[in-house]
């Protein structure tokens, strides 16, 4: 698969980081902050907290960046690093429990959306519903779009199980909303 | 990916509100950081080099003690194995140095090169951030 200009580029700067150049830490930071935030929030759902993990993820980066023999494999590395984090914070919290046994259940949202902004609420609302992992799966999926493989890297599972758990959280969340045929 | 899949993405890029001042703040303390560790190796560096630098000048006296003074060959030998130790400890790190310099150097150089086939290719990915 060919690489696109912002992987180059950010392979270049892993590079000049890794040769000690501040100012290229600098931009890697800028360039990544978000990703790594919108990731932290959708799987946690604490503004707060996804900051704090964000920033011990950085600090492992700091602390690993050195260690990274493959640049092309940092945002895997990254994201392996921020989902730990998560999964961390989730077991400390013993929100994941909760959340499942609150929400994880199988009754449809009530009204059927009819504009796209009515949809892409609930579709919020939907999402907020499912597991941790499942809003880890489908974040990595959908927003930070990384294939089947980069996922079952980072998340340390088998392909099969990152499909077909994929497959399962695409469903269910079409049985949320309510959605019974593919549009 | 189908219609339903779009929905997904487009929701999950809408999700939650991204406070630039915290990203903000958030930047600066992790560059203060990474300049924190800069430093710290740097400092390591110089403290090897330093003692390296100590170990020699001790080794050396006291080879030249036992040379011309108290004609000791034990001794001698000790000192010179001594001196030639730490001196080969820092052509051994000037060597790692300059294998990974040049290492990263290459690497760079291939990358900006990806990078201008790239550019001139015009692949502009859907994917840039």
């Amino acid at each position: 698969m060919q690489k696109s200009r912002a992987q180059i580029y950010d392979e270049l700067l892993v590079l000049k980081c890794q040769q000690g150049n501040r100012d290229a830490f600098d931009e890697l930071v800028t360039r990544w902050q978000k990703r790594l935030w919108l990731y932290a929030f959708q799987v946690i759902r604490f503004e707060s907290a996804a900051w704090d993990i964000v920033q011990e993820t950085w600090l492992a980066i700091i602390k690993g960046l050195n260690k990274l023999s493959d640049v092309a494999v940092f945002p895997r590395w990254v994201f392996k690093i921020l989902n730990n984090k998560c999964a961390d914070w989730l077991r400390k919290q013993q929100i994941q429990s909760r959340v499942n046994n609150q929400h994880r259940n199988h009754t449809h949202i009530d009204e059927r959306p009819t504009s796209n902004d009515e949809q892409s609420e609930f579709l919020q609302a939907a999402i907020a519903r499912l597991s941790a992992n499942q809003r880890a799966l489908l974040t990595l999926r959908y927003q930070q779009g990384f294939d089947i493989s980069e996922i079952a890297e980072i998340l340390g599972v088998p392909e099969g199980t990152v499909k077909s758990r994929l497959h399962r959280t695409v469903t269910e969340l079409r049985q949320l909303m309510g959605v019974t045929h593919n549009e | 990916m189908n219609e339903f899949e779009k929905t997904i993405q487009v929701t999950l890029s809408q999700t939650g509100k991204f406070d630039a001042g915290k990203a903000e703040t958030l930047r600066k303390e992790m560059v203060q950081m990474f300049e924190g560790k800069l430093k710290k190796v740097k400092l390591w560096t110089w403290a090897f080099l330093l003692i390296d630098g100590i170990i020699i000048a001790g080794g050396i006296s006291s080879l030249l003690v036992n040379l011309l003074i108290t004609k000791n060959t034990n001794a001698m030998i000790i000192s010179a194995v001594v001196v030639l130790i730490a001196h080969e400890g820092t052509v051994l790190i000037k060597l790692w140095y300059w294998v990974l310099n040049t290492k990263y150097g290459v690497l760079k150089e291939l990358k900006q090169l990806q990078l201008q086939i790239a550019e001139l290719t015009g692949k502009n990915p859907s994917s840039e951030n």
